[in-house]
């Protein structure tokens, strides 16, 4: 294969030619990724007897759009609502929903659909040139390797979620240690279960998400008759509709840089399977207040605070892409449907794709980089009658919120003691939120608690039992300096700064 | 006579509700902790790790707050979590409807319990315009079925609507 402008300007044309697959799927995306609860993999399930009829190459297509646009779905009631769409999310509403309050939704929303456009564009892009090299990055992290990347991710969230570390982490590791709730992974004997056959599975994470997030927030709520601040108030209804928007447009086109250095961040993160979009939106949102000449406008209303895990948990989709395209290995539960369809199809996925369909891999990716130039034409003008939500009295908005998101809880099982724990997690969420302590650690604690096992134990049964073997490789060592390095820095640097 | 003039003493941050959460949080992990006592190791060496971490951090916090009040800097009383106000008492109600809710939906499905929930939520948080009430709430359920149901077949319970419906159509 000869990797030309010819080839690639074919791809891009084929790809293209799937726009009356993408646009719809870009619109379904969209709706699945603002509920909490119906995420893409669920979505894609119930529409797996339409993708299974489709031709491969424009069923990808649809599966790429739908797993791209929810992504970009979950940030519209992270920032509208403080409630985030998907985990993935979960970084959005720290500057997001101050934005909203401030009236200033609709330019939040415009750099969120930038920032996730553009970033996963930029990584799109760069993955199309360096396909190969970048399946290598999985080979080089095992369980050891694993374990540290997890709990890096969780330091980070607590070191940026709140002022106070300690409450960070005393949240994230409460999170871990629910998320280690359910069947251990040698014997399947049930932990913590407090007598309930529904959990020997484990706590479902959506109902955990809801709950920490939606049912606490509504709660919460009802405190006040509108999301809007008087001053935001006044604002909404002094600004012209479109103005808005291109304020957001602008405020994104100052910070572009911004846009693409956070992207790259999502993608290195999404070669790794199982780290995923909460890690990477943290890790930039981090990184990027680390290095901002204002970080104590973070969590105010910060465009940055907004752009950076946009754009960070955007990159991530064709990151995680690489490991299925390359190796065939699924990274989470959405590329393992995809999986299904490709095998379907009769093609076998693995290094040689490389010599027997090499356009199927670059394809794929060219989907995704025609998704996401769909996607700002399409998504753009919405933010002006998206943003009129924050208009709805809470006296409507929080009652809704819980009757909806709940059955968003009930779906991925069919359970009703699933409802019932997601107002559990909810009164967790609430006294959490009341008290200073952040959810989103808590969130992420749940969802990396049985990886942060699974890795572990492997680590362990490696060694025999000896738990130095997380101290035995060079890029774990590495990772463990930088884990101290990222808990000791803020407060220092923040010392520096007042001086 | 000398009098010393008034000095308003300043009045100490409640820090009362901070320690709500970690005490939960300890006593899961002291519970969870307790459930693996007999298990092998490898079943209970994850839970080991992180419950002792967990508990350290509440032992460091619990250590600081206790510092922080023999120093005098704080005082251990509720502020947040006292629910003496109208508003509390409307959250609980809040929800408590929303338990009810859950109750009631096995029993008399989806669409209805969901309407019915939501006129009473709404009656609570201060609508009191009937046609409001029943107009939102109607509109809010038609759209829950059409949504969840009809389009996106979620298995959720039936109730008579939605025999009504089936056997209509």
């Amino acid at each position: 294969m000869e990797f030309t402008f010819e080839f690639l300007a074919q791809l891009f044309m084929t790809s293209l030619g799937h726009w009356y697959v993408i646009i719809p799927a870009i619109i379904i995306g969209l709706v699945i990724g603002a509920i909490p609860g119906l995420g893409p993999a669920n979505t894609l399930i119930i529409l797996l007897p339409f993708t299974l009829t489709l031709e491969v190459n424009a069923a990808m297509a649809f599966m790429v759009a739908l797993y791209c646009s929810a992504r970009m779905g979950a940030g519209i009631p992270a920032i509208l609502v403080n409630i985030p769409g998907t985990a993935g999310a979960a970084a959005t509403p720290f500057d997001g929903y101050p934005m909203t309050q401030k009236g200033m939704g609709q330019q939040a929303l415009t750099m969120s659909f930038v920032a996730s456009a553009f970033g996963g564009l930029i990584a799109s892009i760069f993955s199309i040139f360096s396909l190969p090299l970048l399946a290598r990055v999985g080979y080089y992290f095992h369980s050891v390797e694993m374990v540290v990347v997890m709990l890096f991710g969780l330091t980070l969230i607590a070191v940026v979620s709140t002022g106070n570390t300690l409450k960070g982490l005393i949240g994230g590791f409460f999170g871990l240690l629910v998320g280690a709730i359910g069947p251990d992974f040698i014997y399947s004997a049930p932990r913590a279960t407090f007598g309930f056959l529904e959990l020997f599975d484990g706590v479902p994470v959506v109902a955990a998400l809801i709950g920490i997030f939606a049912i606490s927030e509504a709660l919460l709520m009802i405190e006040v008759k509108s999301i809007l601040s008087e001053a935001g108030k006044i604002r909404m209804a002094a600004q012209s509709p479109w103005a808005a928007t291109w304020e957001g447009v602008r405020m994104s086109a100052e910070r572009w840089w911004h846009i693409v250095w956070t992207s790259f961040i999502g993608l290195g993160i999404g070669v790794v399977p199982g780290a995923g979009a909460p890690i990477a939106a943290f890790v930039a949102y981090q990184q990027s207040r680390l290095f901002s000449k204002t970080p104590e406008l973070y969590g105010t209303g910060h465009p940055e605070g907004i752009l950076a895990p946009e754009s960070a948990n955007n990159g991530v989709t064709s990151g995680s892409l690489i490991p299925l395209l390359t190796l065939g290995i699924p990274g989470g539960s959405t590329a393992a449907i995809m999986l299904i369809v490709i095998q379907f199809h009769g093609i076998v996925l693995g290094p040689r794709i490389f010599l027997d369909m090499p356009k199927f891999p670059y394809g794929v990716l060219m989907g995704m980089v025609v998704t996401y130039l769909f996607m700002v034409g399409t998504i753009l003008p919405l933010a002006r009658y998206m943003s009129r939500v924050t208009l709805i009295p809470t006296q409507y908005l929080a009652p809704a919120i819980i009757s909806f998101t709940l059955v968003g809880a009930f779906s991925p099982r069919a359970y009703i003691f699933d409802m019932g724990l997601a107002l559990v997690f909810g009164v967790i969420g609430y006294i959490a939120r009341k008290t200073g302590y952040q959810v989103s650690a808590i969130l992420i604690g749940i969802i990396l608690g049985p990886y942060v096992e699974r890795y572990l134990m492997r680590a362990l049964r490696i060694s025999e039992g000896d738990p130095m073997v997380l101290f035995s490789s060079k890029i774990g060592n590495f990772l463990w300096v930088f884990l101290i390095l990222s808990l000791i820095l803020p407060p220092l640097i923040e010392r520096f700064r007042k001086r | 006579m000398n009098e010393k003039p008034d000095i308003p003493k300043k009045e100490k941050k409640a820090k009362g509700d901070e320690l709500i959460f970690p005490l939960m949080a300890l006593a899961f992990a002291i519970y969870y902790l307790y459930t693996i006592v007999d298990l092998s190791w490898e079943a209970k060496i994850n839970g080991v790790l992180v419950g002792s971490i967990l508990i350290f951090l509440i032992a460091v916090f619990l250590f600081k707050t206790a510092l922080e009040r023999w120093r005098g800097k704080i005082s251990l009383k509720l502020k947040t979590f006292v629910f003496n106000s109208s508003a509390h008492l409307t959250r609980v109600w809040f929800l408590l409807l929303a338990i009810a809710y859950v109750i009631m939906i096995p029993w008399v499905g989806f669409t209805l319990t969901t309407f019915g929930y939501l006129v009473a939520a709404m009656l609570l948080l201060g609508v009191r315009s009937p046609v409001r009430l029943f107009a939102v709430s109607l509109a809010l359920s038609v759209f829950g079925y059409l949504f969840f149901i009809t389009l996106l077949k979620t298995r959720l319970p039936s109730g008579p609507v939605e025999r009504l419906i089936e056997w209509w159509f």
